[in-house]
């Protein structure tokens, strides 16, 4: 895999790859040195034509194949094996001509890291004299050509740039997951192969990254890197400091697609040019010293240490002036090219497009007069937001009274929430009308002369509301009496831009507002009662499984409101009469115009009528028309109880099946309610409670209940659980593997139940493969009664046997992955309902696995997530489309409607209605409700199922059956060394094969522990908690730190015993004091005692000590006295293998494993060999 | 002909290419303004820590990414507001005033 770096230099992008195939050598003695582990630029060039979609999979490798000694940018497990062969090793690089239009490069080395002795420069069109030499790696130059012209014009040069490390070489990333060590790691220079991209193409580039959240990685060429080891998972990943430079490149065409830009006449190595420059003011300016601060040092190391904020400056201008230059017209003015002796202005304006921003033989009076005018012109613009700014203050008229007042005032900069009120809540004055300031009145902020700025302000407000002129006739403006007409205009057109400009605009709390509003009300059809109160128990989902309850007809009523008020015909005829749409209704201001009235119209004709209670539940999930929103409804009985978004509460409670193993909290019972409810009506939805709330039960225990519903003489078997018919102790081998059991390696058809006639259909659910062992475990233990069939690997059932095989389920769990690539398959079965699990899964809508996953036909449909908004609303109108399609329309129509005005201006309107539509569909409880902590215990404690890749499986049988035969042939001491030893490296191969192999290979796709704390750590984090992660091993603590601190892109500490007690201690201050690090991993032994750390919510034991007393003393480093939240202890465990038998031993045993295990894992080594051999097994099960 | 930059150039120069800029200068200030003329940035920029003191976190960003990525706004502001708003410069192509010129295309920047 490549790592992709950025850094910048003399103006460019400068790309390179760490490759992590490559095994880092001791590098030479040399002073400057060459990158032991740097990716050649070719294959740099080829996975940049990747990135921007410039080449096919095909179109690469045909080129690539030609770069003979090129390491190609493929999947990680063949670039292991190309790793052997050393390619472009400590190659001296012949210096090739530079192209032209190529800066020219300089033997020697330079402040902008450009390496020594190398002179290559390689760009489209470059000619190469030499016809067959060579590139920075050795490789044709030709072919190089090839591929960069592929990609647009890049330079492939050797830079400088100053690395951490040691003699031996520089210290990997932590992307990389190379293990590096360096006593006392120091800076020092490297020569590195690298692409540089000028801005254009780096914005290019930069856009083309894929989607920033954390954890996804690139794709292998093929589009997908599939999640259960089809293939060996990314052949690249961008590096942080190339996320980091994609940020800024996103702040640049912000600037540019706002206009905050203007040219400039500037000069560059001696020659004028015409340049795009930012325009930096507002919230753009506060930006910076943030962008600064993040900047990683990588990205300013090239040649010489370089400050980060010279470093943005550089990097937004360049960045400003490419996007730019992307994005106007190819000519600003018409006419031939400008040449050599045309007027300067001339040539500027067309050197402001396209390449060629120079403007050689510039002559300097005219240069300097150019230059003046525009640097004036920006100087001004920069300008406009001073620490103290014009305001506007509309006040409306005063009861029975027409006019309108527009007060002028002035107010700090500092201040730009936009409060309403004069004062801060810290008493300070915010604003000052200006008859307070001419009377004497003054503030801190206020400046030495006021009427200055206020003038001044005043002039450029007139520029962009030309109505306000009339101020500027008063030798003294204060403020304007206007009228309706002239406010109307000033609410529509003026504030807005004038708010843009950086002015301040006060106006009604009415403003901006909806004015006319839809109201929905309905009843029950006199003849039809089902939907009134209190008669719940009959139609409309009383028992969660009337079907028709979507088609009950009800009485509908349609008012058009204001605020609070019904508005009938007759005054809305009144209104439509109205010259100026800005008018005072019933003591109320309201913004009018053409469309509003017409809709209202339209409505009042129709009033209402009938219409099934499905057509209501859309209609209320519409929202009503742009022009005329719904704001309230009024529903009564069960319908009511839906739309109010808390039917959980007001439902009737539907039974807690008897075949569920385990006790509800009275939360999740409300939540079954729900799920019952929602599924009875078949319609969809999202179960977003907090996790640790126990979304897994309460899905399980739906599916025992609608069993129980459907056979109401049957229960389910409260002793065993077992339906009746059954034998207590299902037998392995069955038709369906019972939860918990090995389901791949029964027969269909052999005994089980057949499904009866009318009863639920089965349940597709589809998880991430990290999850199928905990949906197997859990079921097993809350619902054994329910079959399960996991659809997941190569010995998964197809065509027919499928779908026998589904027949005669209950449960069918699989990974988004297999439900891709068997979409034709399970497609063809009509499923009950489709869950998804981890629905974060599907929030972007648009690719191959949410399509895959919405086509799967279904009654009904569910999505389980603790997060169903991560970064933004599109992600709920994603999940909804699963849930609902259709629901909530179009996703265009959803973009507007709620997703700009909630991200953008936080619309309070747009907020409510998006409640409205979806409260009926979303359940989410929140750990931090009272009423959920109250039934909650103070600590809850959880086993974590995972399971082994691939690798792993493959590793641990040949670890398990090596070891097996040592102990065998052994004996006393001897033979009780061997037992540790292979429990040793069995449980480091269940934590990750890299521990055992130590061979510094990456980290990412290769454990399910590790993806599963991925996945937590996200989770967690995402909700602003922070957790506790312990393990044993020394060595897997230093592997995870770098990486879960990259993979997050936040700190993570690492306690643990090479610490001085000084050290330790100040990590834990960090943790418990500061927001971050949120994440705290701990040696089990150094940290298992004496420490305070209540500032966690969560504890993880990556793996176990199996002895409850040590871990529970670990996790009362987080829950103990000064904890104020619920602590959520998470042990994981790998499915069949010695830590799910072990933790079984302990728990069949409990009281005697306390007093046995005592002593951690010693007492295993007296176990027989035959004992042994069955605690080593690796089962069916434990491979995903 | 005496080159840019050279003697014959008068005092207010044009902008120079940022490199030449005196470390720790903030963006948002063109380079070659007159001393006091466009307001400065809210607060100083960060110091950085020295590359000695980063060794540990050298290829990670100082603050989550997260953080510092553009917040979404509104698109109702005209991207020719700043033309509209500022006092054009005295500098006109053929005869035709240069923000005359720039109007148009500076709204379909916005996507107008």
């Amino acid at each position: 895999m490549l790592v992709v770096h950025g850094v910048w230099v003399d103006g460019l992008l400068g790309v390179w790859a760490e490759d992590t195939a490559r095994t880092p050598v001791p590098a030479s003695r040399a002073r400057l040195r060459r990158h032991p582990f740097a990716a050649s630029t070719g294959a740099l060039a080829a996975t940049a034509g990747l990135i921007m979609g410039d080449f096919s999979e095909e179109a690469l490798n045909g080129t690539l194949s030609e770069l003979s000694g090129v390491p190609l940018p493929v999947a990680r497990g063949a670039a292991r094996e190309a790793g052997a062969t050393p390619q472009g090793a400590a190659t001296t690089t012949p210096a090739v001509p530079a192209a032209p239009g190529a800066p020219s490069t300089t033997s020697g080395t330079d402040r902008t890291g450009v390496g020594v002795g190398v002179g290559v420069g390689v760009g489209v069109g470059g000619t190469d004299a030499a016809g067959g030499g060579s590139g920075v790696d050795g490789v044709s130059t030709a072919l190089l050509r090839g591929v960069t012209g592929l990609v647009g014009a890049v330079e492939a040069r050797e830079l400088t740039v100053l690395l951490p490390g040691s003699a031996t070489g520089p210290l990997p990333s932590p992307e990389s997951g190379l293990a590096g060590r360096a006593r006392k790691p120091r800076i020092s220079p490297w020569r590195i192969p690298a692409l540089l991209f000028r801005p254009v193409d780096a914005l290019r580039l930069l856009g083309s990254l894929p989607d920033p959240v954390p954890g996804t990685a690139a794709p292998a060429p093929d589009g997908l890197a599939l999640e259960d080891g089809s293939d060996d998972g990314p052949a690249w990943e961008p590096a942080l400091s190339l996320r980091y430079l994609a940020v800024v490149a996103e702040h640049a065409r912000g600037l540019v697609r706002r206009g905050r830009i203007l040219p400039q006449l500037v000069v560059e190595d001696g020659v004028h040019a015409a340049r795009w420059r930012p325009v930096l003011t507002g919230a753009d300016l506060s930006a910076l010293p943030g962008l600064t601060a993040a900047m990683p040092p990588i990205c300013r190391a090239a040649g010489h240490e370089r400050p980060s904020a010279e470093v943005v400056g550089e990097l937004l201008e360049a960045l400003v002036d490419g996007a730019a230059r992307s994005s106007l017209p190819g000519r600003l003015i018409l006419g031939s090219r400008p040449g050599a002796r045309t007027a300067l202005a001339d040539r500027w304006l067309y050197a402001l497009t396209g390449e060629d921003a120079s403007l050689p033989g510039a002559r300097p009076a005219e240069a300097a007069a150019l230059g003046e005018a525009l640097t004036g012109w920006l100087g001004a613009a920069h300008e406009l937001e001073g620490p103290v700014r014009v305001c506007f203050r509309l006040i409306e008229p005063a009861e029975g009274e027409d006019t309108w007042h527009v007060e002028f005032g002035l107010s700090p900069t500092e201040d730009t929430d936009g409060a309403e009120d004069a004062d801060g809540a810290d008493g300070a004055v915010r604003y000052l009308p200006v008859d307070r300031i001419r009377a004497g009145e003054r503030a801190p902020w206020l400046p030495e002369r006021p009427e200055e700025v206020l003038r001044a302000g005043l002039g450029r407000a007139v520029r962009l509301h030309p109505d306000l002129h009339t101020a500027l006739r008063a030798p003294l403006p204060s403020s304007l009496t206007v009228e309706t007409a002239w406010a109307f205009s000033f609410l529509r057109h003026g504030a807005p831009v004038l708010r843009a400009a950086g002015y301040e605009v006060r106006l009604p709390a009415w403003a901006g507002r909806q004015g006319l509003g839809l109201k929905l009300t309905t009843r029950p059809l006199a003849d039809d009662h089902r939907l009134a109160e209190g008669n719940e128990g009959a139609g409309l989902g009383g028992s969660g499984h009337a079907g028709a309850g979507l088609d009950d007809r009800v009485s509908v009523r349609l008012d058009v409101t204001v605020g609070d008020h019904t508005i009938d015909a007759e005054e809305l005829a009144e209104l439509a009469e109205l010259r100026i749409p800005l008018v005072r209704v019933r003591g109320r201001w309201v913004e009018l115009d053409d469309l509003q009235i017409k809709a209202a119209l339209k409505v009042i004709e129709r009033h209402g009528g009938e219409r099934t209670v499905g057509e209501v539940i859309r209609e209320v999930v519409e929202g009503g028309d742009e022009e005329l929103p719904l704001v309230a409804v009024d529903a009564h009985g069960l319908l009511g109880d839906l739309l109010s978004g808390e039917a959980d509460r007001r439902l009737t409670p539907v039974p807690v099946p008897r075949a569920l193993r385990g006790v509800l909290r009275p939360y999740q019972e409300r939540g079954l309610s729900w799920l019952s409810f929602l599924s009875g009506l078949g319609l969809g939805g999202i179960l977003a409670d907090d996790m640790g709330l126990g979304k897994t039960v309460s899905t399980l225990s739906l599916l025992l209940s609608e069993r129980e519903s459907a056979r109401p003489g049957e229960s389910g078997h409260p002793e065993g659980g077992a339906h009746p018919g059954q034998s207590e102790q299902p037998e392995r081998g069955g038709p369906l593997g019972r939860s918990g059991q090995s389901e791949q390696s029964v027969q269909p058809g052999q005994g089980g139940r057949p499904r009866q006639h009318g009863g639920p259909g089965p349940t597709l659910l589809v998880c991430p493969m990290s999850l199928i062992g905990n949906w197997q475990k859990e079921a097993s233990r809350f619902a054994p009664s329910l079959r399960v069939y996991v659809h997941h690997g190569g010995a998964r059932r197809r065509d027919a046997e499928l779908t026998a095989t589904v027949r005669e389920a209950d449960l069918v769990v699989t990974t988004y992955g297999t439900a891709l690539r068997d979409l034709g398959a399970l497609a063809a079965i009509r499923w009950e309902r489709v869950v998804c699990d981890e629905a974060q899964a599907i929030k972007n809508s648009a690719t191959r696995q949410s399509r895959a996953v919405r086509s799967i036909p279904a009654r009904t449909r569910l999505a389980l997530t603790g997060t169903p908004v991560e970064n933004h609303l599109a992600e709920l109108w994603s999940i909804m489309e699963f849930c609902n399609p259709g629901l909530l329309g179009p996703a265009r129509r959803f973009r507007t409607r709620y997703q700009e005005p909630i991200e953008t201006r936080r619309d309070p309107d747009a907020v409510s209605a998006l409640k409205r539509a979806t409260g009926p569909f979303v359940l989410r409880r929140l750990k931090t409700d009272r009423s959920i902590i109250s039934d909650l215990p103070s600590k809850q404690e959880m086993k974590v199922w995972c399971t082994l890749t691939q690798e792993q499986a493959e590793l641990y049988r040949a670890v398990a059956g090596e070891m097996l035969g040592r102990i065998d042939g052994s004996s006393g001491i001897e033979r009780r060394g061997n037992v540790l030893a292979a429990m040793t490296r069995l449980k480091q191969i269940c934590n990750h094969p890299v521990q055992l192999l130590k061979d510094g290979s990456g980290l990412a796709g290769r454990s399910g522990k590790l993806t599963r704390l991925e996945e937590l750590a996200e989770e967690i984090v995402a909700e602003g908690d922070k957790a506790l992660v312990f393990t044993q091993y020394a060595e897997l603590g230093t592997l995870l730190q770098p990486y879960l601190a990259a993979h997050l892109d936040r700190p993570v500490l690492w306690l643990h015993g090479g610490l001085s007690k000084k050290r330790r201690d100040a990590l834990v201050e960090r943790f418990q004091d500061d927001d971050e690090p949120m994440l705290f991993l701990l040696s089990l032994k150094a940290a298992g005692t004496g420490l305070n750390l209540t500032a966690a919510a969560h504890v993880i034991h990556v793996d176990r000590w199996w002895n409850p007393a040590v871990e529970d003393q670990a996790t009362d480093r987080a829950f103990r006295i000064g904890q104020t939240k619920n602590v959520q202890v998470r042990k994981f465990i790998c499915l069949d293998t010695l830590e799910e038998r072990i933790d079984e031993m302990i728990e069949r045993k409990k009281s005697l494993a306390q007093s046995v295990v005592g002593a951690g894992e010693d007492w295993i080594a007296d176990l027989s060999t035959e004992r042994l051999r069955e605690l080593f097994r690796l089962g069916p099960r434990a491979v995903s | 002909m005496p080159g840019p930059g050279s003697g014959d150039e008068p005092s207010t120069r044009p902008s120079t290419r940022p490199s030449g800029r005196p470390s720790g200068t903030s963006l948002g200030t063109p380079s070659g303004r007159p001393p006091g003329e466009p307001s400065d940035p809210p607060s100083d920029p960060p110091s950085d820590v020295s590359f000695d003191g980063r060794v540990a976190d050298f290829y990670s960003p100082g603050v989550p990414l997260n953080r510092v990525r553009p917040r979404p706004r509104a698109t109702t502001v005209p991207a020719d507001l700043l033309l509209r708003i500022l006092e054009p410069p005295a500098v006109k192509v053929r005869h035709i005033p240069l923000v005359d010129l720039l109007r148009k295309p500076y709204r379909e920047l916005g996507g107008d």
